[in-house]
Parts: C-alpha cells; structure tokens; sequence
C-alpha cells in the first residue's frame, strides 16, 4: 500500500517535470497564449505541482484518473479498454512461453551436453537475444506478407465486429457469445504477436529451468528416488520438476509482469490497442494524465505479480509456509 | 550360496583425461540375515560400489565384473528390469537425512509412493502399512507425520523415516551408507540399534558402508576394508578388530579413540594421504604410506589370499613381524 502510494508520487512528479511543453505538443504549431492558457487550464496545469498532485491523490481515491487530453475520454476509462487488449495478449505469450520454455529447459537439463541440449540452448541464446522488434518486422514480412498464414495486425479482421464486451478480451468474450468464427479469427490475430513476444521469455524460462533442473538433479533426494526405483516419469516430474518448480514460478511471474507492461513495441508493431500503444501515444504527445495512468497501471502490475508470486511460492514451497 | 555376490566389480568414472578407474577388481558378498561391512575412507570406493549394485552410478560411468543377485545379474539388467529390483529388493539409506528426503514432499508421499508402485496396493492399504512403520522405527504420532514434511522432524527422526522409506515394500537387502555419519553421537547409538533390531526381526540383510570402525565393529558381522579402490583385508570383525592383518587396517584402528581402554595410549594417525584416484601408485597402493613396506610392495600388486580364514592382500604380514 505504501509501495502503490510512493509509486504514484514518483510517476507522478517524474511525468510532469520532463522538459516539454504539453500545450505545445497538443496545440499544434504555434498557439496563441490565450490559447496556451485556456488549455493549462483546463488540465490544471496553471497551478503548482504539490497542488497538482494533491488533486491527483483525491480523484484517484474518486476512481478519476483525469482526462486524457488525446482521446479526450477519461483515462479510467481508456485504460480499462486497454489492459484487457494487452492482458489476452500478454496471457496467451506467457502460455507459450511456460510450455516450451519449461519443456526445453527440462529436456535439455535431462540430456546434458548432448545434442539436444546444445541445440536447445542455441535456440534459448538467440530467444533471449533477438531484438523483438526484429523479430516482429521478420515475422510480419514472412508470415503476413509472403505467406499469408497469419493476419498483418489489429485484433479482427475487418469484416467481423467485435464480441459484446464481457472481460474485454475478444477470444473470451466471443466463446462466452458462442460467435466461434469470431473466436477463431480473434485467436488467428492474436497468436503472431504473442509468439514474438513470447520468443524472449521462452529463452529466459529455457535457461532458468535447465539450471535450477540441474541443481536440483544433484541432490541427494533424486537418487533416492531413483533408489525407490520411481518410475522415470515419477523421478522427472514428481521429484526434480516439483522441487524446480518455486525457481521457475518466480521467473514466470516477472515475465508476466513485463509482457503486461512491456509489448510497446510489439502493439505498435501489430497495431494492438493495449496498454504499450495507449502508453506510447501518450509520451508522444505528453498527455499527462494518461501518462501518469499508465505508470500507476504498471506499478499495480508488478506489485500484484509479486503478491501472487509470494504467495505461490507458499503453496509449493512448504519450508516456507507460515504456520 | 549367497544372497548377494559382487564379482570382480571394477567402476570407471569419466574424467578430463580418459576414464578413472574407482572400483578396480572388488569381490564380497552379503549373507542371508548378516551384516556385511565395507570399511574405508573416503575416496576408497565404497560408496560407488554399492551404487554400482543398484545401477545408481553417475552418467556415463562404466561398469564391468558381475553382481549375482538371488541369481541374477544385475550388471545385465535393462533399466526397466533394475526398477524393479530398486526399492524392491534392495533399498538404500543415505548418509545425510537432511539431504535425503524430499523437502517439498509429505511424509506420508515418500513412504508410499514406492509402496504402491511396486506392491500395487490402495490408497488406505498404502496409508495402514505407512502407518505401522512409523511405529516400528519409533516415530511419535505415526498418523499425524504422514502429513508433515522433513523440516518438521530432527536430523536423527528423519533418518528413521528414511530407515521406513527403505523398509516399507520389505526389501531383502538394505544398503546403508554412512547411516549414522551425518548424526549426532547420542543419536547414533539409536539408529545403529533400530537398524540391528529390524534386521533380526525382518531376517534383513545389510549392506554396511561407513568408515567408522566402531560403529562397524557394533553390528557387522563380516567385514572387508577398501583402499584406493581395492579390498586390501576382509574377514569376521570381531576377529580382524582384535587382530588385524593388513597394516591399513592396524593403521585404522590405531586411529580410533578407545575412550573404554583409558589409557595413554596416543592416537596414531596413517602418515600422508590416500592417492588420487587418476594416479594411483603401482604395486600396492597403500606402500608410500606403509611402514611395513617392502622391495616388492612398490612393484607388485598382492593378491587378496586365505589366510586363516581370512583374506589379505599383502604379503607382509604385522602381526608375523610383531612377533
């Protein structure tokens, strides 16, 4: 709680000391000073900073993030059609993230310095290493533009229109309908995007895993389970992944919180209309209301994810439950 | 004929330069309801070698002589027939019970989890005979632990419940490494005399490995003493702690505090240290450090020969020098 109030203070004070003039940046060239003048105004920006952010302190507790002075519409409300554009986003990349990355890591600790192991860990180097925005603009020209498998961008195609709004995220939304052609095409443009975005945690997750595999493969326990004579399967999953298991949660839980926080260039990219698009429109044109809601979403994020990831760690780590 | 026969069992180890060999040409054998020794510092490969019995060995290691098993040879099983025999037939206790023991699994899991694999019991049936032995090793509250984990008990309970993990789908013979090593000197006495009471009531066989001649001399009933990879002496204990033969073995006992004796006599500890296992000295490898040693000692590799119902290998023999 004091966390969340620090980081609103910071992103706050931050957003609106950057050098820059937010009426020059929305006034087009060359405003009249009335014009200036009228739309500090408006946006409270003629009054001191403490005064500014006081005010900020009690409209956040009003649920009133301000008024984005792009969309002009209020940020709370930008942003909730934002976070769940990002969220399914987000949550199908970390799905395939967590399963190849989880599977490569453990095959690759099981086969050690074979073949496999090598090739994997090549591919988990140039994961991590690969410029995402690369990434994306190869993906496009090859998987778009010279093959057509999948969409160029945006969350439908153009001829179907988008489910009633439930939770936000249209492949949800759209089965919850029982609208399965729109489930599909929503499904078809979401997964090129959340590849790319999933190829940097899939080498991260590959290599945590692979050594906190094979850490956890020297201790003494794993030979008595081998000495139980467990099954191979039981030995694989029951004892060495169960035992990497709390490593590998916290790793996914950070790169959760950054796929959530951190797809700017991959939304702009695929011209997905979530949080990092919203995020960098606003810095473009310094809109700081909704630079200022931004941040404060990211700080949630991350705080959430940590709450989550502790408390996970608990449920499958018992030396570390409280009793 | 014997319950276990190890025949000429050598281990090779991969090293940066080419195999090592660890285990070079080591025979014994353990009896129906004895309790057999293999005594030796650390490094003289007795450890491998009872891995080696239960297929346990590290990647790559290579195995040749025979391991006849109620008459079959386990050095030739398929992994899948060895799985079988793990746990099973002989199980295996191991020097930390700190270590040993799965920290995220509960009790009640690393008792029956091997249970119901190999006897193919139910849930309850699994539970009951869980349950029953607790008991047997003394645990206090028997029901209540099945659902606690390892950091819930000491160091001298959890090998109890190791000793109940080995013993559960009533193995013929049980390896035990270095049971008592890890454990405090007070413990000790009570695991030693929990494991002898089991074998005589379960008509269990023992694979005793440990470099504590004491703890040796309280319950095995043969034993033989390892140098460097090798068997150097082996006979009835009570015998060969009298009146060892080889003059390793003297050196060993000469090291041991006779707190009982209570007199002055000084512990002698073996001059210089053992050899590295990738550069063993020829002829026998205990002659730089043997006091005894003669002409033909650094040239000649002494046979392991009957002697008075025992077997030596060396052909200076202390106690004919002594006298």
């Amino acid at each position: 709680m004091a966390l969340s109030i620090g980081i609103v203070v910071v992103s706050f004070v931050l957003t609106h000391m950057v050098p820059g003039n937010p009426a020059l940046a929305n006034l087009g060239q060359n405003p009249t000073p009335s014009e200036i003048r009228v739309f500090d105004q408006r946006n409270g920006l003629d009054k001191p900073l403490p005064v500014q952010l006081g005010l900020y302190f009690v409209h956040l507790l009003q649920g009133n993030l301000g008024t984005s002075q792009q969309t002009g519409d209020p940020v709370a409300h930008d942003l909730s059609m934002a976070i769940p554009a990002t969220a399914e986003l987000a949550i199908t990349s970390i799905v395939i993230a967590l399963i190849f990355g989880v599977g490569f890591g453990l095959v690759a600790a099981l086969r050690r310095d074979g073949v496999t192991d090598f090739v994997l860990r090549i591919l988990s180097l140039v994961g991590v290493s690969v410029p995402t925005f690369w990434l994306a603009l190869i993906a496009l020209y090859l998987l778009f533009f010279k093959l057509g498998i999948f969409p160029g961008g945006s969350r439908l195609s153009p001829t179907d229109t988008a489910p009633p709004h439930v939770t936000g995220m249209y492949t949800v939304d759209a089965l919850l309908a029982g609208r399965w052609s729109t489930f599909w095409d929503a499904l078809h443009h979401l997964l090129m995007p959340a590849m790319i975005l999933a190829a940097a945690n899939m080498g991260l997750l590959t290599r945590y895993t692979r050594s906190a595999v094979l850490e956890v493969m020297e201790h003494d326990y794993i030979r008595a389970a081998k000495a139980k004579g467990l099954s191979r399967r039981t030995v694989v999953f029951g004892h060495i992944l169960r035992a990497a298991l709390p490593s590998i949660v916290t790793v996914i839980g950070l790169a959760f919180a950054n796929v959530m926080t951190g797809a700017v260039l991959v939304e702009n990219i695929f011209s997905w209309p979530g949080i990092g698009q919203y995020g960098y429109q606003s810095s473009t044109t310094l809109d700081l209301p909704a630079i200022a809601g931004v941040s404060l979403f990211i700080a949630v994020v991350y705080v959430v994810v940590n709450f989550v990831v502790d408390v996970l760690y608990g449920v499958l780590d018992p030396r570390v439950r409280v009793e | 004929m014997s319950l276990l026969e190890v025949e000429n069992l050598r281990v090779h180890l991969p090293g940066a330069s080419g195999p090592v060999t660890v285990v070079d040409g080591v025979d014994f054998a353990v009896e129906e309801g004895q309790v057999f020794g293999l005594a030796g510092e650390s490094g003289s490969g007795k450890t491998m070698s009872a891995l080696a019995v239960l297929g346990l060995l590290p990647r790559r290691a290579q195995v040749e002589g025979r391991i006849i098993y109620r008459g079959r040879d386990l050095v030739a099983l398929r992994e899948r027939e060895m799985r079988s025999v793990r746990g099973r037939e002989i199980a295996m206790i191991f020097q930390d019970p700190m270590t040993s023991l799965h920290p995220m699994l509960t009790v009640g899991r690393a008792l029956s989890e091997h249970l119901r694999q190999h006897l193919k019991l139910s849930r309850a049936d699994a539970q009951r005979r869980a349950v029953e032995l607790l008991e047997e090793v003394r645990i206090p509250d028997p029901e209540g632990s099945l659902r606690s984990y390892p950091h819930h008990f000491s160091g001298g309970m959890r090998q109890r419940i190791a000793i109940a993990v080995a013993l559960i789908c009533n193995p013929s013979i049980v390896i035990a490494d270095e049971p008592t090593t890890a454990l405090d000197v007070t413990v000790q006495a009570g695991i030693l005399g929990l494991l002898d009471r089991l074998r005589q009531e379960n008509g269990l066989s023992v694979l005793l490995i440990t470099h504590d001649l004491g703890v040796m001399s309280s319950i095995a009933d043969r034993v033989s003493v390892m140098y460097a990879g090798r068997i150097v002496e082996s006979g009835a204990t009570a015998e060969m702690m009298q009146r060892p033969r080889h003059p390793y073995t003297e050196g060993l006992l000469s090291a041991l505090p006779h707190p009982e004796a209570g007199d002055e006599r000084p512990l002698v500890a073996i001059p210089g240290s053992p050899p590295a296992p990738t550069d063993p000295p020829p002829g026998c490898r205990f002659h730089p450090r043997c006091t005894y040693a003669v002409d033909s000692c650094r040239t000649q590799v002494p046979q392991l020969v009957e002697v008075d119902a025992r077997r030596l290998a060396c052909p200076v023999d202390p106690l004919a020098v002594k006298v």
